[in-house]
C-alpha cells in the first residue's frame, strides 16, 4: 500500500476497510482494486473477489425466514414420545418461558408422515414441502440464543442479539461481491403484510460499507427506491444528462489524479444506474413467465399469491445474478400476521403455512428443474421454536405454544448437502436440542462454508474488533455436507 | 499424644485467603470449629461442633438465626462447608456476641466465616473487645468469605467475638492453637508488557502525554505553526516535499465545508479571492468558527460516535420525542466552545455535577441515546431481563470506553481483553460506575425554576431575543395574523377529533373493563384529548395564535425577495431561542438514575455464573489518575458517575485529550493520525505522527481544552492548506498520503451534500434547534410497535439542516442511505465512502433532488433574469465557487436551451466537482 518506511502501516491488514474509508485519496492504488470491490468491473475485468476461500458448493442463496417462531414439534421434528406424553405435565426442570404459563404437554397438532424415498418425517402442516422432502436437509437440533423475538431475529440474521451488526446477506455481498452489474447484490422481499420486527435493521450492512445493504424490492410501485425520476423525464433529456455529466466528470478528473479511482467509479456508476433502470423492471416482470410456472408457484391461488410472487421473483433475481435473496414470511407484531402461535398453533400455523407451502415447494422444484439447485443454496429458518407444552395455566391443555429458544428446526436444500436427512435431535418431548446441537453460529458457519467462505476468515475491522458473522463461535456442521 | 497438623487451606478458600508460601513449616493445631446455627460437621477433615438451641454448651451465642440452603454460593464450595455457611446467626439488634468457653490458656488463631443472603451490609468484628476487622462488606447474595486469622489469647477461658453494624450472617468460627501467620498479600504482579500478540501497560496510548519539542526542519520557511514542523520532519525524512498552497477558491470551498458543512456563497468566495491581505485566510477561519453552523457541522460528527438516535430500536422502537434536547445541547456546547473536559463531564454526570442546570441534565442524554430493548428489559422471563440489562451495560461501557478513551472495554465482558491490558474485572468496575444508569424514558431537566444562575442566564438572553423579534415583526405580523386564524381552526378540528377518539376508546373499555390494552389505549386517548383541548384554549388567548405560527410557516408564505433576509433573522433568533429553551427546562430523554444493583463479575459474561462483587473503578493500565475510585461496592449512583467523570477528565489521563485531538484531525484530513479513532488499543492503528498527536493533545489541554483553538491551529497550518493535486513522486512512495504530502480530496458526507443543495437552491432554512423534522410517517401503532415508513417531504420545515432530521432507528432515507449515512444503531467514528449505482439513481431521481434542481433553477432566474449565460455563470459560482470556463459555459448553454435550466441544475448537483472537495 505504501512503500515508505519508518512508520507502521495500519495494523489492520484489512485492505477493503482501508480502501472503503479512504477510497478517495488513493492515487497509487490501481483502479481495478476499488472497482472490483464495487462489483463494477467484475464482468469485464475478471478481477478475483477476496473470497471464496475455497471452492464453493453454492454460488448464491435464497433465505426464507419465518418470523414469529415455527413450532418444530408440529412441522419437522417428529416426536413419537410426545404422543404418549400428551396431556401429562412437563417433567423436567421448570422451563424459563416468556409468558411463564406452563401447561400440559401437547402432541403435534398435525400428523407426521414419512415422505418420499428418503422417508423424512414431515407433518401435514406443509403438504407441498413434504412432497419435495427428498431435497431437504433438516436440522432438528437447532438452538437459539434468546427467546425474545427481536433479539432472536437479529441473531438469526446477523449473529448478534443486538442491533448494529451486518446481516448474512451483507457479509456475502462483502465477501463474494456481485455476480452482475445490473442488479443489487442482496435483495430483500418483505412479507406483503409489512416489515418484520426490527425492520430494516434486519438487512443492514451496519459497519460494512453501504453498498452491502440489503435492497428492498417492492412488489408494487417502483421496485427499488429512486429507480425512476420522481418527475417524469423524456428519454432524450435523460440521455443528454448522462452525456453532459460524463463530459463534466471526465474534464474534472483530467486535472486531478490520473487514475482517480473514486472519480472514475462514479462515472461508471451512472452507466450502471442506467442499465439497472432497465434490468430491475425486467427482472420484476412476472407476467413474462409461462402460465404453467405461475400456476406452479401459486400465483393464481389467492391464499398464497403474495408469497408466490416473491418466491418467483426471488428465482428470477437469482437467475439474473443476485447473490442473496431473502424472503420474509411474517410481518410486524401487534396484529397476528406472523408465526407467533401463542393462542393457537392449529389456527396460526395453518393460516401461515398455506401462504408459503405451495410457493416454497414450487421454488425447490423449479430450481431443480433448471439445474440451479446444483449451485444454489436454499435456507429455511425461523428465530426460535415453540414449547411442546401448551401455553396455558398450570395443569391445562391448550392449543397455543410459547417461545422456545431451546430447540427449533430449520432446513437447507441445494448445493453441497446430503439430501433427505434429518440431523440432530431433541429430547423426548422436543423441548431441548439434545444431540448434535447446532447453534445459530454453527448454522451461519455452515452456510458460509457452502458458499466457499471460511467463517473465521471473513472479517471486518470495526471499533477494535475484527468482526465476524459468527462472533467468536461457530463450527461447520460437516455431517450434513455431501 | 499431640499431633501436629500442617496448616492447609482448603482450595475453596483461596479466594478469601492466599495460600501461605511455606505452609508446611507452620506448626499449629486445630482446636475447635463451631458451625453456628447448625449441626456437627466435618470440614477439611476436622470435626466441627454444632451450635444452636440445645447444642454444645461451650459456646454462648445470643442472636437471631438464619438458614437458607437454597441460595447458590459464590464461589461454590464443597457441600459440607456450604451447608455450614448457609446456616448462620445474625445481629438482629445491630450488635452481637459469641463466646467460646473452656479455652485453655495459650495463643490461638481465629477465623470467621460469614455470608450474604440478600442485600449487602457493612459490619465490624472485635475479639476480646479489640477491633480486628472494620467496614467489612458482606457482598451480594450468595457470596461468602473467611476472615482471619486473628491472634487472640483467652481471658478466663473465654474467647469473645463481638460484631456490630449491618445485619451480617456469621456462619462459623474456626480456631487453631498457635499462631497462624497472617499471609501477606502476594507482591503485586509486574504490569504486563507489550508482546507481539498483546498490548501491555507500556502500550503507547496509555503513556502520559508529554509535550514534545518542535522539531528542526530544513524548509523552515514552509512552516506556519508547529503542526507543520512535525509533518515536514517526516516528509523530509522520506525525501518528500510538501505540496504548494491550494488556490484561494479551493481553500474557501474546502475550509467552509469543513468547518460549517455548507458551501461558501459566491459573494464570500469572491471577496476572499480578491482580498490580498495576508490575514484574509485567518479572518475567514475566525468567521467560520464563530458561525453557529460550525456547531451544527461538528455536532453531527459527535452524534455519529455516540450513536445518537431518536427511537428505541428493537421490537417496540418507540419514538423519543424529546431526545433532541441532547442534540441541541451538543450543538450549543460546541458553538460556545465549552472546554472539552467539561463537555465530557457533563455528558457522563451533568445531572450530578450541576443538578440545577437543565442544560447539564440534558447533556446526560448521551448516556441513554443508544438502543433500548424494552421487551427484553420489561417483559419476558427473569433471566431474559438480566441478560438484556447486561447487554445494555455492555453498550454503555463500550460507548464510554470507545468515545472518550478509544478503548474497547466492551471486549472484556466475558474474559480478560484479548489484546489490551484490561482484565475482565475492570470491565465490571466501569460497569459498576455506570450501574445506576437507566433508560426510563424522559426526565424533567429543570430541578429548580428559581435557580439563580439559570434565571440570570435567561434574563440576559431576553433583551437580545426581544430585539431580534422586533426586527422580524414588520415582515411577519401580517402573515402571522392570517396563519394564526387557520391554526385555531385546525386546533379546533383536532380537539374535536381527539375527543371523539377518546369517547370511542372509553366506550370500548367500558365493554371490557379488565382489558389492559384497552385501558392503556383509553388512557392515552383521554390524555391526548386533554392536551388538544388545552392547546386550543392556549391558542384562544390574546395574540397566542399569531405567536404560535412557526418561522417555517412564515418563510413558506414570504415572497422570495423577502425570504433571504427573514431567514437570516430566523437563524439568529432560533439560536438564542434554542439556548433559552434548554435553560427553561422541559422533558428530555436523559439518564434516569436508579439505585445500582450490585455489580458481580460474571464468568463468561453469563448472568447465571455471578462471581465476586466489585466496586466502581477505572482501568489501571491508563497512566495518570488512580483506577481506584475509593468507593464502596454499594456506593450511590451520583458518587459513581462523579468519580468516573473525574477519572476520565483528569489532566493526567492521557487518552481523553489524545482521542479528541485525533477525532478532530480525522475529520479535517479524512484520516486520523491514528486511523481507528475509536480504538487506540493493540488492534487499532499506530499513530503516523505520534509526536504531533501529543503536541495536539498538550496544546488542547494548555488552551483550556478549547476545541476551537485546536481547529484553528489545524486549519491555519500549511499542512492543511496544501493543494490536493496528485504528484507522481509522492504517490509512488506514499499512495495513501499518510505522510500528508498533500491534502487528500474528500467526498461530501450525506448531510453536507443535502445541506449544500438546500443552500445552493436558496431554500436552506437556517432555523436552529427544537424537535427534528420527520421525513417519515409514524403510522398509528399496530399493537405496541412503531414503524417509520419514509415519505417525500417538502417545505421550509424540511429544509432545515440535516442534523435536525429526526433519526429513528431502522428509519430509512434513500438519498442519505446511499451516501453512507449510517443507521444510528452503529457507533460510527469514521464513515465509509462508497459509490454505487443506487447512489447514482438516488442523486438523479430522488424527489428531493428533482425539487431542489427546480428551486435552484428558479433562483437562477430570479438572480440572473432570463439571460442563459448569466444563469449558467451564477449556477457555477453557487455550486462550485467559480465561474465556468468558456467551453463549459457554451456546452451548458446549449444543454439549457434544449432541456431546460432545471435539468442543468440537476446535472451540476450530480457532478464530481460538486460532490468532491479538493
Amino acid at each position: 500500500m505504501c512503500q515508505c518506511s519508518g512508520y507502521e502501516p495500519p495494523v489492520d491488514p484489512s485492505r477493503r476497510d482501508f480502501l472503503s474509508r479512504f477510497g478517495t485519496g488513493l492515487a497509487g492504488v490501481a483502479l481495478a482494486s476499488l472497482l472490483s470491490r464495487d462489483g463494477l468491473l467484475r464482468a469485464d475485468s475478471g478481477v478475483a473477489p477476496s473470497a471464496p476461500h475455497f471452492s464453493p458448493r453454492a454460488r448464491r442463496a435464497i433465505h426464507i425466514f419465518l418470523q414469529g417462531g415455527l413450532s418444530q414439534v408440529d412441522s419437522f421434528d417428529y416426536k413419537p414420545e410426545l404422543e404418549k406424553l400428551h396431556g401429562k405435565s412437563y417433567a423436567g426442570e421448570k422451563p424459563d418461558v416468556f409468558f411463564n404459563s406452563i401447561g400440559l404437554l401437547h402432541k403435534s397438532h398435525f400428523p407426521f408422515k414419512q415422505r418420499g424415498k428418503s422417508g423424512l418425517w414431515v407433518s401435514d402442516l406443509f403438504p407441498h414441502i413434504a412432497s419435495v422432502a427428498d431435497e431437504l436437509t433438516v436440522i432438528t437440533s437447532m438452538k437459539a440464543e434468546v427467546g425474545n423475538h427481536t433479539p432472536a431475529t437479529y441473531s438469526g440474521n446477523s449473529g448478534f442479539k443486538v442491533l448494529g451488526f451486518p446481516a448474512l446477506g451483507s457479509w456475502l455481498s462483502y465477501g463474494l461481491g456481485s455476480l452482475t452489474d445490473d442488479l443489487p447484490t442482496f435483495v430483500v422481499l418483505p412479507d406483503s403484510r409489512g416489515l418484520p420486527t426490527g425492520q430494516h435493521n434486519n438487512w443492514t450492512s451496519a459497519f460494512l460499507p453501504a453498498r452491502h445493504q440489503g435492497v428492498v424490492l417492492r412488489s408494487s410501485g417502483p421496485a427499488v427506491n429512486d429507480l425512476y425520476s420522481a418527475k417524469p423525464v423524456d428519454d432524450a433529456t435523460r440521455l443528454a444528462r448522462f452525456e453532459l455529466l460524463e463530459k463534466m466528470n471526465r474534464r474534472h478528473a483530467a486535472t486531478r489524479d490520473a487514475g482517480a479511482d473514486a472519480l472514475e467509479a462514479r462515472v461508471r456508476s451512472y452507466a450502471m444506474a442506467a442499465r439497472m433502470q432497465a434490468s430491475v423492471p425486467e427482472a420484476a416482470d412476472l407476467d413474462s413467465e409461462p402460465e404453467e410456472i405461475k400456476k406452479l408457484y401459486g400465483l393464481d391461488n389467492p391464499e398464497c399469491r403474495d408469497f408466490a410472487r416473491n418466491a418467483l421473483l426471488g428465482r428470477r433475481l437469482l437467475e439474473r445474478g443476485v447473490r442473496f435473496v431473502q424472503l420474509w414470511s411474517g410481518g410486524p407484531f401487534g396484529s397476528e400476521v406472523h408465526w407467533d402461535a401463542h393462542g393457537s398453533v392449529p389456527d396460526n400455523h395453518t393460516r401461515e403455512a398455506k401462504k408459503i407451502d405451495p410457493p416454497v415447494a414450487a421454488l425447490l422444484a423449479d430450481l431443480r428443474r433448471r439445474g440451479m439447485l446444483d449451485d444454489t443454496l436454499v435456507i429455511f429458518s425461523t428465530e426460535f421454536g415453540r414449547t411442546p407444552f401448551s401455553q396455558t395455566g398450570d395443569g391445562k391443555l391448550g392449543p397455543g405454544r410459547d417461545h422456545n429458544p431451546e430447540a427449533f428446526s430449520a432446513w437447507l436444500a441445494g448445493a453441497g448437502l446430503k439430501h433427505g436427512i434429518a440431523f440432530g435431535s431433541t429430547d423426548e418431548s422436543g423441548h431441548r436440542a439434545a444431540k448434535d446441537v447446532v447453534s445459530v453460529y454453527d448454522f451461519h458457519a455452515t452456510i458460509l462454508h457452502l458458499l466457499g467462505i471460511d467463517h473465521e476468515r471473513l472479517t471486518y475491522y470495526h471499533n477494535g474488533v475484527r468482526r465476524r458473522l459468527t462472533d467468536v463461535h461457530g463450527h461447520v456442521v460437516r455431517e450434513i455436507l455431501a | 499424644m499431640r499431633r501436629l497438623f500442617p496448616f492447609i487451606l482448603a482450595t475453596a478458600m483461596a479466594v478469601a485467603l492466599p495460600r501461605p508460601s511455606s505452609a508446611a513449616d507452620v506448626q499449629v493445631e486445630f482446636f475447635r470449629g463451631v458451625n453456628l446455627n447448625g449441626p456437627p460437621v466435618v470440614i477439611d477433615g476436622q470435626k466441627w461442633q454444632g451450635e444452636g438451641p440445645g447444642a454444645n454448651q461451650s459456646v454462648e451465642c445470643i442472636d437471631a438465626r438464619f438458614d437458607n440452603q437454597n441460595i447458590p454460593l459464590v464461589p461454590p464450595t464443597d457441600p459440607k462447608r456450604a451447608s455450614m455457611i448457609r446456616s448462620s446467626v445474625w445481629n438482629s439488634s445491630g450488635k452481637g456476641r459469641i463466646v467460646l468457653k473452656d479455652v485453655p490458656q495459650g495463643t490461638y488463631s481465629v477465623f470467621l466465616y460469614f455470608w450474604e443472603d440478600n442485600d449487602s451490609q457493612k459490619f465490624s468484628v472485635s475479639l476480646q473487645g479489640k477491633l480486628v476487622a472494620a467496614e467489612v462488606y458482606s457482598g451480594s447474595a450468595g457470596e461468602w468469605k473467611k476472615l482471619g486469622p486473628w491472634p487472640v489469647e483467652p481471658t478466663d477461658g473465654h474467647i469473645e467475638l463481638t460484631y456490630a453494624g449491618g445485619h451480617a450472617n456469621l456462619s462459623g468460627i474456626e480456631v487453631w492453637k498457635g499462631t497462624v501467620p497472617t499471609v501477606k498479600p502476594a507482591p503485586p504482579q509486574p504490569p504486563p508488557q507489550t508482546t507481539d500478540k498483546k498490548a501491555g501497560y507500556d502500550w503507547w496510548s496509555l503513556q502520559p502525554v508529554k509535550r514534545p519539542d518542535v522539531p528542526h526542519v530544513n524548509r523552515a520557511e514552509w512552516v506556519r505553526n508547529p503542526i507543520d514542523a512535525f509533518v515536514l520532519v517526516r516528509l523530509e525524512k522520506e525525501g518528500l516535499a510538501p505540496s504548494p498552497e491550494a488556490d484561494r477558491r479551493t481553500l474557501i470551498r474546502r475550509v467552509t465545508f469543513d468547518l460549517t458543512g455548507l458551501p461558501p456563497t459566491p459573494e464570500e468566495a469572491e471577496s476572499f479571492v480578491t482580498d490580498n491581505s495576508p490575514d484574509a485566510y485567518v479572518e475567514l477561519v475566525d468567521r467560520l468558527l464563530a458561525s453557529p453552523a460550525y456547531g451544527e457541522r461538528w455536532a453531527r460528527h459527535w452524534l455519529d460516535v455516540v450513536r445518537y438516535g431518536d427511537s428505541q430500536g428493537f421490537e417496540r422502537n418507540h419514538f423519543r420525542p424529546n431526545a433532541w434536547r441532547y442534540r441541541d445541547w451538543v450543538i450549543a456546547a460546541l458553538n460556545a466552545d465549552m472546554p472539552y473536559d467539561e463537555f465530557v463531564r457533563r455528558q457522563v454526570a451533568g445531572d450530578v455535577l450541576r443538578p440545577h442546570d437543565p442544560t447539564a441534565v440534558a447533556a446526560t442524554g448521551y448516556l441513554v441515546c443508544g438502543a433500548y430493548d424494552f421487551v427484553g428489559q420489561t417483559e419476558g422471563t427473569a433471566t431474559m431481563k438480566l441478560v438484556s440489562r447486561q447487554d445494555q451495560l455492555e453498550d454503555f461501557v463500550g460507548n464510554v470506553g470507545q468515545t472518550f478513551l478509544a478503548l474497547t472495554l466492551n471486549c472484556a465482558r466475558c474474559h480478560d481483553h484479548k489484546f489490551d491490558p484490561v482484565p475482565q474485572r475492570e470491565y465490571y468496575q466501569i460497569a459498576a460506575a455506570l450501574g445506576g444508569v437507566y433508560d426510563d424514558g424522559e426526565r424533567e431537566t429543570l430541578a429548580d425554576k428559581n435557580a439563580a444562575d439559570v434565571k440570570g442566564q435567561r434574563e440576559a438572553l431576553a433583551p437580545k431575543l426581544a430585539e431580534l423579534r422586533a426586527r422580524m415583526d414588520p415582515t411577519d405580523s401580517e402573515i402571522r395574523k392570517r396563519l394564526g386564524e387557520t391554526l385555531v381552526v385546525k386546533a379546533r378540528e383536532q380537539a374535536e377529533k381527539a375527543k371523539r377518539a377518546a369517547d370511542e376508546k372509553a366506550k370500548a373499555l367500558a365493554e371490557k373493563p379488565d382489558d389492559k390494552n384497552r385501558k392503556e389505549e383509553a388512557d392515552q386517548a383521554r390524555k391526548r384529548s386533554e392536551e388538544r383541548q388545552a392547546e386550543l384554549a392556549r391558542l384562544g388567548e390574546d395574540g397566542a395564535a399569531a405567536g404560535a405560527v412557526s418561522y417555517d410557516d412564515v418563510l413558506a408564505e414570504l415572497p422570495s425577495d423577502k425570504r433571504t433576509q427573514y431567514a437570516q433573522l430566523v437563524g439568529e433568533v432560533s439560536r438564542l431561542e434554542t439556548l433559552d429553551r434548554l435553560l427553561a427546562g422541559g422533558p428530555a430523554h436523559a439518564v434516569s438514575p436508579k439505585k445500582p444493583e450490585p455489580t458481580r463479575v460474571l464468568a463468561r459474561g453469563d448472568v447465571k455464573q455471578p462471581g465476586e462483587t466489585v466496586a466502581p473503578g477505572g482501568v489501571a493500565a491508563v497512566a495518570g489518575p488512580s483506577a481506584e475510585f475509593g468507593l464502596a461496592p454499594d456506593a450511590p449512583d451520583d458518587q459513581r458517575r462523579r468519580r468516573l467523570a473525574e477519572w476520565l477528565t483528569d489532566r493526567h489521563n492521557p487518552l481523553v485529550a489524545r482521542v479528541i485531538a485525533n477525532r478532530l484531525w480525522h475529520h479535517h484530513f479524512g484520516n486520523g493520525i491514528v486511523h481507528t479513532p475509536n480504538d487506540f488499543g493493540f488492534n487499532g492503528g499506530r499513530p503516523s505522527h505520534p509526536q504531533l498527536l501529543d503536541w495536539l493533545a498538550s496544546e488542547l489541554m494548555d488552551k483550556n481544552w478549547s476545541l476551537k483553538s485546536l481547529h484553528h491551529a489545524i486549519v491555519t497550518s500549511a499542512t492543511y492548506r496544501q493543494s490536493s493535486a496528485p504528484r507522481l513522486d509522492a504517490s509512488a512512495k506514499d499512495a495513501g498520503n499518510r505522510l500528508l504530502w498533500r491534502k487528500s480530496p474528500a467526498r461530501l458526507e450525506a448531510e453536507s451534500l443535502r445541506d449544500a443543495i438546500l443552500a445552493i437552491s436558496g431554500e436552506l432554512n437556517p432555523r436552529m434547534g427544537g424537535p427534528g423534522f420527520h421525513d417519515f410517517d409514524m403510522p398509528e401503532q399496530k399493537g405496541k410497535n412503531q414503524e417509520y415508513p419514509p415519505r417525500d417531504v417538502s417545505g421550509p420545515e424540511f429544509n432545515r439542516r440535516t442534523v435536525y432530521r429526526a433519526t429513528p432507528r431502522s428509519g430509512t432515507n434513500a438519498l442519505l442511505d446511499t451516501l453512507d449515512c449510517p443507521d444510528p444503531s452503529v457507533a460510527t467514528p469514521a464513515r465509509t465512502v462508497t459509490t454505487t449505482p443506487l447512489q447514482a439513481l438516488s442523486l438523479l431521481n430522488n424527489g428531493f433532488m428533482i425539487r431542489s434542481a427546480e428551486q435552484f433553477a428558479e433562483r437562477l432566474k430570479r438572480e440572473a433574469r432570463s439571460d442563459v449565460r448569466a444563469q449558467v455563470e451564477r449556477a457555477y459560482r453557487l455550486a462550485y465557487a467559480r465561474p465556468p470556463l468558456q467551453d463549459e459555459a457554451d456546452e451548458a448553454r446549449a444543454f439549457v436551451e434544449k432541456h431546460g435550466l432545471s435539468q442543468l441544475c440537476l446535472v451540476l448537483l450530480n457532478a464530481n466537482e460538486f460532490l468532491y472537495l479538493d
